[in-house]
């Protein structure tokens, strides 16, 4: 199988179908990200539609050392920051949250708010590991933080959620 | 809470986030410490909520792929022939003012130097000859631009198709 690299190489190239490959690999992913970054299945199904414009874009700016899985989701990741930053009103996010599917436990609902309601900085963390697999070698890349920082927030995010259940 | 419990719980919540069941001996751990047993309560809590968001349904894939082919193919095309050029002459416009003065201030120096040699009208001609070499020369390099980026456009292009 060709590695993301080398697809986005040919890519560069004006290659569609090897887009396709990498929108079939990392589509879903990304929305799962998205959707869970931004709480709103409008914005992040928006949010993924214009990573991959961006993407398709920018395909030639593309350095064939760097790592595409990062390179995506820090796309993404901007992309999601600045849309939130447009939105004046934060209440706005919160009139289109998503409800929670009905057979969800009391206990998982309280978590998710939890995670919801976690600092930009330890949500990141968390999301890309979570819904991107990611490596701390790879959020440094992603976040442009030291490999130990990404180490302590993740750290600092299952704790304060585990504290945060455990009060409850 | 002892280094044991603090290294296993480590280990837990890494397997949790990796979505991959926690190595035997940390199971093994988890079973028979109650400290530990609540950390793995709550990673399944803590994972049953960020799964809640991959029962969202997808976006359809050809939609997705559609788009980005399209943004793609209008990236890789090269910018119509007559935006490049007004580019490019934009461009070459720019120095075109000092190329004027630095002229103009040669030929006064010139009828300056050779006004009590010369008759006038032999300054005239000279004169004449001076800027309409000029005028040419200046034409001439405008009049390739056009050549410039058609030549360089099939370029791009047969380095395009394989
Ligand atoms: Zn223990």
């Amino acid at each position: 199988m060709e590695s993301d690299e080398e697809l986005m190489t040919r890519v560069a190239l004006g290659d569609e179908a090897a887009l396709g490959l990498l929108v079939e690999r990392y589509t879903e992913p990304l929305q799962r990200f998205l959707q869970r970054w931004t709480r709103n299945r409008v914005d992040a199904e928006d949010l993924l539609q214009d990573t991959w414009v961006r993407i398709a874009r920018g395909a030639k700016t593309f350095r064939p050392n760097q790592r595409f899985r990062s390179w995506a989701y820090r796309i993404a990741l901007n992309l999601a920051r600045d849309a939130h930053r447009r939105r004046t009103v934060r209440e706005a996010y919160v009139a289109n949250h998503e409800t929670a599917p009905t057979r969800t436990s009391e206990d998982t609902i309280d978590l998710r708010r939890q995670v919801d309601a976690l600092p930009e900085s330890l949500r990141d963390v968390l999301l890309l590991r979570y819904y991107a697999g990611m490596t701390e070698s790879e959020m440094t890349e992603v976040l442009a933080i030291p490999n130990g920082t990404v180490k302590s927030r993740l750290h600092t995010a299952i704790r304060r959620l585990r504290e945060g259940s455990d009060h409850e | 809470m002892n280094r044991l419990c603090e290294e296993t719980q480590d280990r837990l919540s890494d397997a949790a986030l990796d979505q991959r069941t926690p190595d035997p001996i940390d199971r093994e751990h988890a079973e028979a410490c109650d400290a530990c047993a609540q950390h793995r309560n709550f990673l399944h809590t803590l994972r049953s909520a960020l799964d809640d968001v991959s029962r969202v349904p997808a976006l359809p894939m050809r939609r997705v792929q559609d788009r980005a082919t399209r943004v793609l193919r209008a990236a890789q095309s090269p910018a119509p022939f007559g935006k490049r050029l007004l580019r490019v002459v934009g461009l070459a416009l720019l120095p075109l003012p000092f190329v004027i003065a630095y002229a103009i201030g040669i030929a006064k120096g010139a009828s300056q130097l050779l006004d009590s040699i010369l008759p006038q009208s032999a300054l005239i001609w000279l004169g004449m000859i001076y800027f309409s070499t000029l005028a040419i020369g200046i034409g001439l390099v405008y009049a390739a631009l056009p050549f410039a980026v058609a030549q360089r456009r099939s370029i791009e292009r047969n380095s395009e198709s394989p």
